[in-house]
C-alpha cells in the first residue's frame, strides 16, 4: 500500500536527482556561445591596435579557450550526453570565419571598420546557434 | 454501485522499479545518455555493492543497459536507459502523480 505522502516523497527524489543530473551535465551551448562572444570582442580589435601584437593577443585567447573548453567536458565526462548539433556545424562555422577574415582584409582601407564588422559577421553564426541550442535544452 | 473504467493508480506501479534506489537511478539516468558508475554511485550515495545489484536487476528486467568500457587505460562502467526502461519510467511516475493528485 502506498501512501499519498510516499508517492510525493518519491516524486521529490526523483525530481531532486534528475536536476542533480541536468545541472551538471556538460552544456554543449558554452563553446558556440563562447567562441561566438570572444569572436565579436577580439576580432575588432584589428582596428584599434597595432595588428602585429594583436594578432598574438588573438592567438594567446583562442588556446586558452581551448584549453578551458578541454578542461570543462573533461571535468563533465562522467556524463555523456549526445550533442545534438550535427557533425558539419564546426566545419561549417570555422568557413564562415575564414570569409569573414578575407572579407575584414578586402575592406580594409574602404573604412575604419573593416574588421569590426567582419569580426561581428563572424560572430553571429556561433551566437546564433550556442543560443538555440541553449534555448532548447 | 458503478464498475470503475479506470485501474486504481495504485495497481499500475511497477514494483522494480518503486523501490528507492532503482528509481532514483532511473530518473538520473532518464537525464543523460550515459551515466558513468561512479558518478551514480556517488549521486545516489550508495556503496558499490548495493549500486551493482540494483543496476543488475534492472539490466535484467531489460529497463538499462550496463556498457563495460576504458577512459585511457582506466577501466569505466556506463549505465544507459533502454526504451522500455524509459517507458516503464514514464508510467510509474505518471501512476505516482496520480496517487497524489
Amino acid at each position: 500500500m502506498v501512501t499519498k505522502a510516499e508517492a510525493q516523497t518519491m516524486l521529490n527524489e526523483g525530481d531532486r536527482i534528475a536536476q542533480t543530473v541536468t545541472a551538471r551535465r556538460p552544456k554543449e551551448h558554452m563553446p558556440y556561445v563562447g567562441v561566438g562572444l570572444l569572436t565579436a570582442l577580439v576580432i575588432p580589435g584589428f582596428d584599434l591596435f597595432d595588428r602585429m601584437t594583436w594578432g598574438w593577443v588573438t592567438i594567446a585567447i583562442a588556446i586558452a579557450g581551448y584549453i578551458a573548453c578541454m578542461v570543462y567536458f573533461g571535468s563533465l565526462r562522467w556524463i555523456a550526453v549526445r550533442d545534438r548539433s550535427p557533425e558539419w556545424t564546426w566545419p561549417a562555422i570555422s568557413v564562415w570565419m575564414m570569409l569573414m577574415g578575407v572579407t575584414g582584409t578586402l575592406l580594409d582601407g574602404h573604412t575604419d571598420l573593416a574588421y569590426t564588422i567582419a569580426g561581428i559577421a563572424a560572430a553571429i553564426p556561433p551566437l546564433a546557434w550556442g543560443l538555440r541550442l541553449r534555448r532548447t535544452s | 454501485m458503478s464498475t470503475p473504467t479506470t485501474s486504481h493508480p495504485r495497481t499500475r506501479l511497477n514494483e522494480l522499479i518503486h523501490q528507492p534506489i532503482r528509481f532514483s537511478m532511473m530518473a538520473a539516468l532518464s537525464k543523460a545518455d550515459e551515466l558513468e558508475f561512479r558518478f551514480l554511485r556517488d549521486t545516489l550515495a550508495v556503496s558499490d555493492s548495493v549500486l551493482s545489484r540494483h543496476a543488475s536487476a534492472l539490466e535484467q528486467a531489460g529497463y538499462i543497459t550496463i556498457r563495460k568500457g576504458h577512459v585511457g587505460k582506466w577501466p569505466r562502467t556506463w549505465h544507459a536507459l533502454t526504451d522500455n526502461g524509459r517507458a516503464a519510467l514514464k508510467d510509474h511516475v505518471t501512476a505516482l502523480r496520480e496517487l497524489v493528485a
